[in-house]
């Protein structure tokens, strides 16, 4: 990832004061040492670092002189580092300006919210490149085949992409041999407030998958559980509401709530039911951090897989980003937060043109990963993602072991990819049993397939 | 008599290529699956040259090329030059096999051999060589010319079609599409009573004989009313939203992010927009301050949030802090864009942006930022972030800027989106005192000097970041990059002059 340059003719410092030449070394300097003459990947990616240094040692000064180059390189509408750039360098503006103990850190709120999509809108959106496709390819397919011989199926939906994964699924389960199964789907209420945004409610999602279902003869039942209001909805009695995402419950902690609603009883599971439970993109959200007061110093997203496993899942998906930027270090985040999101980057480079509103927008949501990753300490960093093999292991500590994705699913991803730009591959690490989409090589997104240790089922 | 053929077929190159027999179990006289070739059979590895070569047998009078002997003897006819056709012999040709060059690739060994010249060739160009050739509207990209040919057969033609009239070219999306489109929905509630038919394929090229159904009203598309408020470029404000309300303005704020593009690239479209959705304005505004306040405070345990319950107090207490950031940073920006219809501000001169990266070397902007802060005198910035700005002229330019205080919101939170094409945050970086983090509150300019070398430390830095350019300028282009596979090939350490 280098900006490529031009070399001009040498130009001679023709500087008003030659008397600045005095003291040689100086920290801006030493950021930019080893830049010479490219002001490439690794020179951004040092910049970003001596800024955000100097923003932890509240060396303001150097911030500013850093931004002040950096903001000459980036450019929303340039090439991928420049674009990559304009994004970490707001969200390190951001960080500065909470930097000040001021009034401005009123809710820590800085950053704007993203625009609300259609739900055809956002059909289009997850299929811009295969970063969410893989994951639901993949994962629909193990589902498929892990609910195989059941009339009835409870998927407990955690995702950020408002069920957009589920018509493929309900398609291929229509066109089961023995016919389809009955299938309930069950949303919690609760969303982390992160693109991409929907302009209607999860009711009215659940209303137009029930609308398909019953277009495609599939039984269908939509749920939603964790509001202080109501504990589940039907799709055949809810009331359509155009109210933006409106997760007013009582509680001030949505997951903790969410947690408490993991139980038979609230879930209304059923004895003859596959119940899968399904994470796309979603376990970064819950914090990691273990807490000692609450879960006996687990952390949240232990206890969350603990309860998980408790219901007695069939088969439990798992799909995210493969990266750890969750390290409490600032300069860690950014070293791998930059040297990872440059692969969506370049991938939408390769695709679409400059200014093309859908990869603006794509670009954007991950600005606003970007942003809460750099610029948000504490409870408000709510991105807190671990790479597959760290997710692996924590998997297996919370009582699950991995199955393998079959051939016939392998060849479904592979054809999916070859619909794609020829950059998009697929590998499988055998260990994990993890399924890893790569662009040009470099890993993006994992999938894997989980069942519990005792009682599950699978093998037979 | 072997070797000469091989010799003549090799062309311009003949090195490289040994003749063994290959060894292996032993197979029968009908066709085999590829890679496991006739154990008689005859083993050729041509070096990668000779494979790719396409055009090997060259007339010698035009240096016309061609790809087959056959065809050169038959041009040479043409020339009244002797030419000889090579009939087939009639005796057994040993059957030949050829093996991939490229080492690490299974068909290397003998014993995967592949079965016929052009079936080597493509197996090389597609795994091993670059793909030259590129579908238009897939962008896939192919090494063989027959396969990029094969592939725009089918490429765009299987379609399927939405009753909406969208079209797909992947079955997954379509299906998606589908299954939330609302024709679909329409179609469903005009059918509540009657029994679908059993027709459930959605795999349906023709169109359904529904009529298509009338465009919703896109009632719950909030960001609409924004556009025209924040993108500053339009002259009047049709929505007529010109008092902005505290919501409004925060309105501004949320979605700005969003309409980087519309604004950026048309404005007329807001226009349109914006006169689309007048009459359902006032209504959605009223539901943005939900959520525009909260796309981190949800999921925080707030409980030491005051503003927990209701979302008002927090807009309106973001929103003067929101302004005073905003339109302190609008002081110093060096706004020479087209953002600000009106900027009278006293810096903007000073801080002309360079219309692109691309135009000045870090050097030149080292220098311009040298001189710069050699001229400013309190451009004020992170004295933005809500700290205190006691200079009448600023105070007096907040003033100003109220009635676009949308826009500068814009600006401020927006981070510098909405019309700025090239440069980023060109709007936003300015810099200038930061009494309040602790240093010393003495008038500091760019990059921390002073005219006439106050300071040594801060002036050391400009120094010193300008000495570690050695005299060489260098230029940050916005060029595309090439990626290559691994991070290796994209942080080179060493200089990359072109």
């Amino acid at each position: 990832m280098k900006t490529e340059l031009r070399a001009s003719t040498t130009t001679s410092l023709s500087l008003q004061n030659h008397n600045l030449f005095t003291s040689p070394q100086g920290s801006l300097a030493g950021a930019l040492k080893g830049c010479l003459g490219s002001l490439d990947g690794a020179c951004i990616e040092k910049l970003l670092l001596h800024c955000a240094s100097a923003l932890e040692s509240n060396d303001i000064t150097l911030a500013q002189q850093v931004m002040w180059v950096l903001n000459n390189v980036a450019s929303s509408l340039g090439d991928p580092n420049q674009r990559l750039t304009s994004w970490f360098l707001r969200a390190l503006i951001s960080r500065a300006s909470r930097v000040c103990p001021t009034a401005l850190n009123l809710n820590g709120n800085g950053f704007v919210q993203r625009r609300l999509m259609s739900v055809t809108e956002l059909a289009e959106y997850v299929d811009l490149i295969p970063w969410h496709r893989f994951g639901y390819s993949a994962s629909n397919s193990a589902i498929f085949k892990a609910i195989e011989g059941f009339s009835k199926v409870h998927i407990l939906d955690f995702s950020i992409t408002h069920c957009m994964q589920w018509p493929t699924l309900i398609d291929a389960l229509a066109k089961r041999p023995e016919g389809p199964p009955s299938l309930r789907i069950t949303v919690p209420s609760f969303r982390p407030q992160v693109p991409p945004l929907l302009n209607v409610s999860c009711e009215e999602v659940g209303l137009r998958l029930g609308n398909f279902s019953k277009f495609r003869q599939v039984p269908f039942e939509f749920n939603v559980i964790g509001n202080s209001s109501s504990s589940s909805s039907s799709s055949t009695s809810s009331t359509s509401e155009t109210t933006i995402m409106s997760e007013e419950s009582s509680s001030l902690f949505p997951f903790e709530v969410l947690l408490s609603q993991l139980n038979p009883s609230s879930l209304n599971l059923q004895e003859d039911e596959a119940l899968v439970i399904n994470f796309q993109n979603w376990l970064r959200y819950l914090c990691d951090e273990p807490n000692v007061e609450i879960y006996e110093g687990a952390s949240l997203r232990d206890t969350f897989l603990n309860t998980i496993k408790s219901l007695n899942p069939r088969v439990v998906v798992v799909v995210d980003e493969d990266s750890d930027l969750s390290a409490s270090s600032l300069t860690s985040r950014i070293t791998t937060c930059f040297n990872y999101l440059w692969i969506p980057f370049d991938a939408l480079e390769t695709f679409l043109a400059k200014d093309s509103p859908h990869r603006i927008e794509f670009e954007a949501d991950i600005g606003h990963k970007i942003e809460n990753i750099i610029g948000f300490e504490g409870f408000q960093r709510i991105e807190r993602l671990e790479s597959g093999l760290m997710l692996s292991q924590r998997m297996k500590n919370a009582g699950f072991f991995s199955i393998p994705f079959g051939e016939d699913t392998v060849g479904e991803v592979k054809a999916l990819l070859d619909e794609h730009a020829s950059g998009w591959g697929m590998k499988r690490e055998e260990d994990n049993n993890m399924l890893v989409l790569t662009w040009k090589g470099h890993n993006s997104v994992f999938a894997t397939a989980w069942v519990p240790t005792n009682g599950g089922s699978l093998e037979d | 008599m072997a070797v000469s053929e091989m010799a003549g077929e090799a062309g311009v190159s003949s090195s490289g290529f040994k003749i063994t027999p290959a060894a292996v179990a032993p197979s029968k006289k009908k066709r085999n699956l590829p890679g496991m070739p006739d154990p008689e059979a005859e083993v050729i590895a041509l070096s990668p040259r000779t494979l790719l070569a396409t055009n090997r047998f060259v007339c010698e009078i035009c240096n016309k090329g061609f790809q087959r002997d056959q065809n050169l003897q038959l041009h040479r006819r043409g020339h009244n030059l002797p030419w000889k056709l090579r009939q087939r012999t009639t005796k057994e040709v040993r059957k030949r096999v050829y093996v991939c060059p490229e080492p690490s690739c299974v068909h290397h060994n003998p014993t995967r051999a592949l079965g016929d010249l052009t079936g080597i060739k493509k197996h090389f160009c597609r795994k091993h060589g670059e793909k030259k050739w590129k579908c238009e509207r897939c962008s896939k990209k192919y090494a063989v010319q027959s396969d990029w040919k094969a592939h725009m057969k089918t490429c765009g033609t299987r379609e399927y079609k939405c009753d909406c009239g969208t079209l797909f070219s992947r079955r997954d999306s379509f299906i998606t599409h589908r299954a939330f489109c609302d024709a679909l929905a329409e179609e469903s509630a005009r059918s509540q009573t009657l029994p679908i038919s059993p027709e459930g394929n959605p795999n349906v090229k023709a169109v359904v004989a529904s009529p298509p159904p009338p465009p919703l009203t896109p009632s719950t598309t909030v960001v609409s009313p924004a556009l025209s408020i924040q993108s500053s470029e339009l002259p009047d404000n049709p929505i007529g939203l010109s008092p902005p309300t505290p919501a409004t303005t925060c309105l501004t704020t949320s979605t700005t992010i969003s309409t980087t593009c519309a604004s950026s690239n048309t404005s007329s479209s807001c226009t349109v927009f914006a006169s689309i959705f007048a009459p359902s304005t006032t209504t959605q505004i009223s539901q943005l301050p939900q959520t525009s306040a909260s796309s981190y405070s949800n999921n925080v345990s707030s409980l030491a949030r005051p503003h927990s319950s209701t979302t008002h107090p927090t807009i309106a207490g973001l929103e003067p802090t929101s302004l005073s950031l905003s339109t302190s940073l609008y002081l110093s920006l060096n706004n020479g864009s087209s953002l600000f219809p009106t900027p009278e501000n006293q810096d903007s001169r000073h801080y002309a942006p360079s219309p692109q990266p691309a135009a000045m070397s870090a050097t030149a902007l080292l220098q311009k930022a040298a001189q710069m802060g050699a001229a400013a005198s309190n451009a004020p910035l992170l004295c933005g972030f809500g700290l205190t700005t006691s200079s009448s002229s600023s105070a007096a330019q907040k003033s100003q800027i109220k009635p676009e205080s949308g826009a500068a919101v814009a600006a401020g939170l927006g981070l510098g989106l909405s019309s700025v094409e090239n440069s980023g945050l060109t709007d936003y970086l300015v810099m200038g005192p930061s009494p309040t983090f602790g240093n010393p509150p003495m008038t500091r300019d760019l990059l921390g000097l002073s005219i006439g070398g106050g300071s040594g430390g801060s002036t050391g830095r400009l120094s010193a970041l300008l000495n570690s350019f050695g005299g060489s300028g260098f230029d940050v282009t916005a060029s595309p990059t090439s990626y290559g596979g691994g991070p290796p090939e994209r942080k080179p350490n060493g200089p990359t002059l072109l």
